[in-house]
């Protein structure tokens, strides 16, 4: 084979691949030449965002010089999740339907990624705006954190927060009244006295609603959570 | 070549405007296909006549569940951006609900509770210990909530029937339970505020509903101490001496108990529940509210006859809703 038809050959799977009609034999090619070549480095790379870059005018996307650290920072977050497409690109290869449907996911589950990493982006910089403490009984300011972002499937149109990894304080979180505007709420640890009253209440609360009991455990659950640990 | 090369390019072009239109065109379709579930309130009143007999019967199956089967499980537990897991133990004895908790993550923490049978009810209440198993208070739980059956799905290996309760107003939030098709055991259970937020969800990860022993009961961190009914005991006769100006409609006084430091008073919807504590607290000025989870606790005083009282409503309510209850708290001349 001549290394003019190999190239050829591999462009050829390069075209299926933007448009998702690769097999998985002409993957496994493109894989193995990138890796021979290095990632980006090889003529396969730029071919690929030459590729990747016409489509997006194409598309009418405005198009801006790309940053490899972002786009391997991302890439890296779609490698994570690539069991929808990989499922969808083994039905492409069995019915002509799959094959359009796996072409319109890619853009949209990528769309997806960056669009979270934006959004958490955009939430660090809130957060981090420095909040007016007002009260007589602040004591300090937490500094809050950004939220770290994981993707999770969610039942359809209910919004479930994002789920935190880190050890969370079981203590309540205070928001004093007198807010400032549209500013982020303002986290302040208060007196001790103050918390052990509202950690009380708020378990002797959980209790009585346990007994109401129409909500089986929860209120139990609620009530334990707030429990101090043997001191 | 230059010709294959064209083809490959019309193709791939119009392989993308096809796509920039199916771009546009799903959200569309989404808002489309969930539109009929919306719209189903409409003609709900030619339906509500077979779904809510089906709710009712579901939500008395849940509410028997709930206070009369043992079993034992793992679950999880979410709120605002962080999960817990926690073994659960429900056992009968002696006609009474005991239940262990223990936490698996965070903090070592664990309770053992035995409800003692309804000690805390002011007379005449229209709540027995389940707001739900009474003819009357499924009724009033159906006119402050909508019963909507979403569908079905399966949780700790079990085949569930969704439920969500919609609210009828802006003072409570909505729930929505997946109960158990064999036993009515609510299996999930999410706390939904507006706009469809989920702020709490407890969920089964594995169920076990074999008779509970004795020891399975028994706290496993030593210095555990059964929370009895003792404490609770002494309410039986509190004649409230602070009363609510206004509250929102639908919940009523389920329990009044007397406090080292003053009373509190307990109001549900036969969902939803909240609780006014006013308790004298020397050195307590806050006002505001605080949050742990879904819980809310909305701070604020009132002076009567020259002493100050420390007024804290606390309940998985709205934050303004908390506000207001605080601010309608007054003495019961």
């Amino acid at each position: 084979m001549s290394h003019g038809s190999h190239q050829q050959r591999l462009n050829e799977s390069l075209s299926a691949l933007m448009d998702g009609e690769a097999n998985e034999l002409e993957i496994q090619r493109l894989l193995k030449e990138s890796d021979a070549n290095g990632a980006s480095d090889g003529e396969l790379g730029h071919r690929w965002s030459r590729y990747q870059l016409a489509a997006s005018v194409m598309r009418g996307e405005k198009v801006a010089p790309v940053d490899m650290g972002l786009a391997a920072s991302i890439s890296a977050a779609i490698a994570d999740e690539p069991s929808l497409e990989s499922a969808q690109q083994a039905s492409a290869n069995d019915a002509g339907n799959g094959v359009a449907s796996s072409r319109w996911w890619r853009p949209l589950s990528r769309g997806a990624v960056a669009a979270t990493v934006a959004f958490a982006a955009i939430l660090g910089v809130q957060q981090m705006q420095a909040p007016q403490v007002q009260g007589d009984l602040v004591a300090e300011v937490e500094a809050p954190q950004p939220q770290p972002v994981t993707t999770s499937p969610q039942p359809s149109r209910f919004l479930t927060p994002t789920l935190n990894t880190r050890a969370v304080s079981t203590a309540p979180q205070l928001v004093p009244e007198q807010r400032v505007g549209p500013a982020p709420q303002v986290q302040v640890v208060p007196t001790p006295e103050l918390m052990r009253h509202l950690n009380r209440v708020m378990v002797e609360h959980s209790e009585q609603a346990a007994r109401i009991g129409s909500q089986g455990m929860v209120p139990h659950a609620r009530a334990t959570y707030g429990e101090r640990p043997s001191e | 070549m230059t010709m294959a090369k064209l083809i490959f390019l019309t193709l791939r072009k119009a392989n993308s405007s096809l796509l920039a239109f199916l771009l546009f065109a799903s959200p569309l379709a989404f808002a489309q296909g969930s539109a009929p579930a919306d719209n189903q309130e409409i003609p709900q009143d030619a339906r509500d006549a077979t779904a809510s007999e089906a709710t009712r019967v579901l939500l008395a199956r849940l509410a028997q569940a709930v206070a009369n089967l043992e079993y034992r499980g793992l679950v999880t537990f979410e709120h605002v951006g962080s999960m817990e897991t926690l073994e659960v133990v429900h056992g009968i004895r002696d006609g009474e609900q005991v239940e262990r908790i223990r936490y698996l993550t965070g903090s070592p923490r664990e309770k053992v509770t035995r409800s003692g049978d309804d000690q805390c009810r002011p007379s005449g209440s229209v709540f027995p210990r389940s707001g739900l198993l009474s003819a009357a208070g499924l009724q009033n739980v159906q006119s402050n909530y909508a019963f909507l059956i979403r569908g079905e799905e399966r949780v700790a290996d079990r085949e569930a029937i969704v439920l969500e309760a919609r609210p009828r107003d802006l003072h409570r939030f909505g729930m929505v339970i997946s109960v158990d098709k064999e036993t009515g055991l609510p299996l999930k259970s999410m706390l939904i505020a507006p706009a469809g937020r989920v702020l709490e969800r407890f969920q089964f990860v594995e169920l076990d509903l074999t008779p509970v022993t004795d020891d399975e009961l028994k706290p496993q961190t030593p210095s555990t101490e059964p929370t009895t009914g003792a404490e609770a005991a002494k309410c039986a006769n509190v004649e409230s001496r602070w009363r609510l100006g206004w509250a929102p409609s639908g919940f009523k006084p389920v329990a009044v108990q007397a406090l080292s430091d003053g009373q509190m008073l307990v109001f549900s919807d036969g969902l939803s529940t909240f609780t006014v504590f006013v308790q004298q607290l020397p050195e307590m000025n806050y006002k505001g509210r605080a949050v742990r989870g879904a819980t809310v606790a909305y701070m604020d005083h009132i002076d009567v006859n020259g002493a100050r009282y420390t007024v804290t409503v606390v309940g998985e309510i709205p934050d303004n809703t908390a506000q207001l209850v605080a601010k309608a708290v007054t003495e019961a001349n």
